[in-house]
């Protein structure tokens, strides 16, 4: 793809990004903290699979910075940036093996970002008192992760690639 | 791919059971005895459980203790996600309020070791 392309792609994927976060805000809370759709990590993973892996790190730093300038505090900041960080060399480190397709990727991100986010949480209250969501949240990033590789598998494949298998024709 | 798909369910498998594994190794607790209540990760108050009383958090969040049961009944955050829990009593049990970095926890009996 020539430059230009994708930097229009990853520009697009930001701009998703931000869509879906500002979607999710909307949906209503379980009650849990901390447990969320994460449909913003479809364009990550998205940026991940059809450019580059230092180009995606750069769409989820963007993605977390714009959200904590728009919708959040500082504390929620922090939070985002360990979970976001932990979930995306997981996803690197994943997908480098080539043993996995992007919905077990996609499961186990989930998980490591409600895990960072959590260890944040607790560094910066009480880990005593917050150790207690530690299975809830796990399971629940497994979920979600899992429904959200789903999605990210149907995107790739009607964007022309499976896998990064294949260089992206346009 | 059938291949991919094995190694996938493992995954998800095995991540399902590590949440099994931490929920069952987590001890739970007994009757609770005290409420310990932090504000920006240090302590800020300790109550005794079966003394009624209203206590404001930094101005950040109300807890009330009554009837041996700990709950928060006002908070200035935006999502009002500890508003919402239910009340707590049992040693290890806690009310979290990630924006205001307040934490309420019930302490005595059994709890969480850490």
């Amino acid at each position: 793809m020539k430059k230009s392309g994708t930097l229009a792609l990853l520009g697009v994927l930001t701009a998703l990004c931000f869509g879906l976060s500002y979607v999710e805000m909307m949906l209503p809370s379980v009650g849990i903290p901390g447990i969320k759709l994460g449909l913003a990590n479809i364009c990550v993973m998205a940026a991940l699979w059809l450019v580059g892996t230092k180009e995606a790190a750069g769409v989820n730093l963007v993605r977390i910075v714009l959200n904590w300038l728009i919708f959040g505090n500082f504390t929620g900041l922090v939070y985002s940036l360990a979970g976001g960080a932990l979930s995306f060399v997981c996803m690197v480190i994943l997908k480098k093996t080539g043993r996995f397709s992007p919905v077990g990727i996609s499961a186990a991100a989930g998980a490591a970002h409600n895990i960072g986010q959590l260890f944040a949480a607790s560094l910066l209250t009480d880990a005593g008192a917050l150790l207690g969501y530690l299975p809830v949240l796990i399971a629940a990033g497994t979920a979600t992760g899992t429904v959200n590789g789903i999605i990210i598998t149907a995107v790739l494949k009607s964007l022309g690639r499976k896998d990064g298998k294949h260089e992206h024709k346009t | 791919m059938k291949n991919k798909l094995l190694t996938d369910a493992a995954l998800i498998a095995g991540l399902l059971l590590l949440s099994a594994a931490v929920f069952f190794a987590l001890p739970k607790g007994g009757e609770g005895r005290e409420v310990c209540v932090t504000l920006d990760g240090e302590e800020f108050a300790t109550l005794n459980l079966y003394d009624d009383a209203v206590v404001d958090i930094g101005g950040r969040c109300t807890l009330t203790v009554k009837n041996g049961e700990a709950s928060v009944t006002e908070a200035v955050c935006r999502d009002g996600i500890c508003l919402r829990h239910r009340p707590i009593k049992r040693a290890g049990e806690s009310i979290v309020c990630l924006p205001s970095r307040v934490t309420v926890k019930i302490t005595g009996g059994t709890d969480f070791v850490i």
